[in-house]
């Protein structure tokens, strides 16, 4: 133990910050000041002059994509092949980003998950987390800033959106908008960064516009209700909160919530959080008001919601259902593999995980 | 309005902070490029804590233990990060760490490989309690685990980091 530690304090001393440290932490502090400032201006100036937009498409509102129908119960395992990064379900499919290698080329598996086939492999020079909406699927890419667009309908890429630029610096001359979680509502798409704002994508010019920015917040994912636009932040109490806002509004409610938040999703009737290490479960109701709910019982690494139904997957490789009213737990399946992501919808369960599978969760089973 | 007297404080303040600033940067420096795997990540966490540390520092500064505040800050910042870098990871989107080695003796590249290759929580357990001395309660709180978990997480990364050790030496 002597040689690790007398090893881990030499290299430790070996490391030298770069000089003038202390003049960037007061720069740093002098544009934060100033960039709270334009923010406060600047978010709502943005969020009017995308308020019309909002107001079209709320107006012009799209049917839910369509969602597979029940199947047989046949617990069904696909090997898609890769590292699965993400699971999605819409436009009739499901949908898995899996990445080929570590630089971050990958492929969109798409998947009838009426019969477990794979209809198509689409290679992309980045792959990241996805959704299916507005006839099209949405992948991410962080590395590039972009979100690339895919026809469902020709499983053709027919576009590279990119991410509008942030309000505020991050680091010197940086501004950049890396986008890192996606979500669908109100007939736009919803992207986060980590860097403390989110942004939508109108499917009908393939423009992104911000919506909400804060560049203290570190964001954690996005997330759409039934009024609500949802992002959470990655703190510790007491700084751990989630933020709500309106699509037609530039008004930011953030929500103090008592434990990390990992990952939420959205149900009919608000948003269910993961808390991280525990996995706990609390819920924020449409109305703003925040309860505990159940618990997982273990860690757990992903969350998805139907209705008022939460489903968690397990680190151990459990599936749980938690019923969104009473708290009760039930588990689903148990995987031979840790999870990554899952998907949801009417009676399908879609759960991915690190052997490259893709496993079928019949709801009601 | 402030009084000279609320300046005078400030100003005093800010002289405090500004050497504590420069007495502890250089080891939380690098203890995070250890702990991070890379520079630009370590020095963006270095400067992240010592600016959350400023904007508290009139009541920071009063602890017996400001610096034990720092890294407490300072390792909620990274189990933030790690959180993003760990998805990101387990999506197999590597963000390659970047920590610069150049004329580094052969002994400490290899040990330092091998820290690199640590997972993240062990290699974080490992140097709070190895090299910050901290007891694992305290680590346990900051890496957000119980003391229990910091102690095998701990152990695990120090019998990986010997049997390097053994594997050059031998």
């Amino acid at each position: 133990m002597a040689n690790v530690r007398t090893h881990l304090e030499q290299m430790r001393n070996h490391f030298a910050p770069r000089p003038g440290g202390f003049e960037r932490l007061v720069a740093r502090r002098d544009r934060r000041v100033r960039t709270q400032r334009v923010v406060a201006a600047s978010v709502a100036l943005a969020l009017s002059a995308g308020l019309f937009v909002g107001l079209w498409n709320l107006w012009n509102v799209n049917p839910m994509p369509s969602s597979p129908g029940p199947g047989p119960d046949r617990g069904l395992t696909i090997q898609v092949g890769g590292s699965p990064v993400d699971v999605a379900m819409g436009e009739g499919s499901v949908w898995v980003a899996t990445a080929t290698d570590s630089s971050g080329r990958g492929n969109v598996v798409r998947i009838d998950p009426t019969g477990g086939r794979i209809v198509a492999r689409i290679p992309l020079p980045e792959i990241g987390a996805l959704t299916a909406a507005e006839g099209s699927v949405w992948v991410v890419n962080l590395r590039g800033g972009t979100v690339t667009r895919i026809d469902s309908a020709t499983n053709e890429p027919t576009d590279v959106i990119d991410m509008p630029s942030l309000l505020y610096e991050v680091a010197e001359g940086d501004r950049e908008f890396v986008p890192e979680s996606i979500q669908s509502g109100f007939g736009r798409i919803w992207i986060s960064t980590a860097r403390g704002a989110v942004a939508s994508i109108d499917p009908i010019s393939d423009r992104a516009v911000l919506s909400a920015g804060d560049p203290q917040a570190i964001l954690g994912g996005v997330a759409t209700s039934r009024r609500w636009v949802w992002a959470w932040n990655v703190f510790e109490p007491p700084d751990a909160e989630v933020w709500r806002f309106s699509p037609e509004s530039p008004e930011i409610e953030g929500i103090g919530v008592p434990d990390v938040v990992l990952d939420a999703a959205a149900g009919s009737a608000g948003l269910y959080l993961l808390h991280a290490e525990t996995g706990d479960v609390s819920f924020i109701s449409e109305a703003g008001q925040h309860s505990r709910l159940g618990s997982a019982g273990e860690r757990a690494n992903a969350i998805a919601a139907l209705d008022s139904t939460v489903y968690l997957a397990a680190a151990s490789g459990s599936i749980y259902a938690i019923d969104g009213l009473s708290g009760e737990r039930r588990l689903l399946k148990h995987l031979p593999q840790e999870p990554i992501a899952l998907a949801v919808a009417a009676d399908g369960l879609w759960v991915t995980a690190g052997d490259g599978t893709v496993t079928e969760v019949v709801l009601g089973s | 309005m402030r009084t000279v007297n609320e300046i005078g404080r400030l100003a005093l303040g800010a002289e405090e902070f500004e050497t504590f600033f420069r007495t502890n940067e250089q080891r939380l420096y690098g203890t995070l490029c250890l702990v991070t795997g890379d520079s630009r990540e370590a020095e963006e966490l270095t400067q992240e804590a010592f600016l959350r540390l400023w904007e508290r520092w009139d009541r920071v500064s009063v602890l017996d233990d400001p610096a034990a505040y720092l890294y407490r800050t300072a390792f909620n910042l990274f189990r933030s990060r790690l959180r993003r870098l760990y998805r990101a990871a387990r999506r197999g989107i590597g963000l390659k760490p970047a920590l610069d080695l150049s004329g580094e003796i052969d002994e400490r590249v290899d040990l330092l490989a091998a820290v690199r290759t640590l997972p993240p929580r062990q290699r974080a357990a490992v140097i709070a309690l190895d090299l910050l001395d901290l007891p694992s309660d305290k680590a346990g709180e900051i890496l957000g685990v119980k003391p229990v978990t910091v102690r095998a997480l701990a152990s695990q990364a120090r019998q990986a980091l010997r049997a390097r050790l053994e594997e050059r030496d031998g």
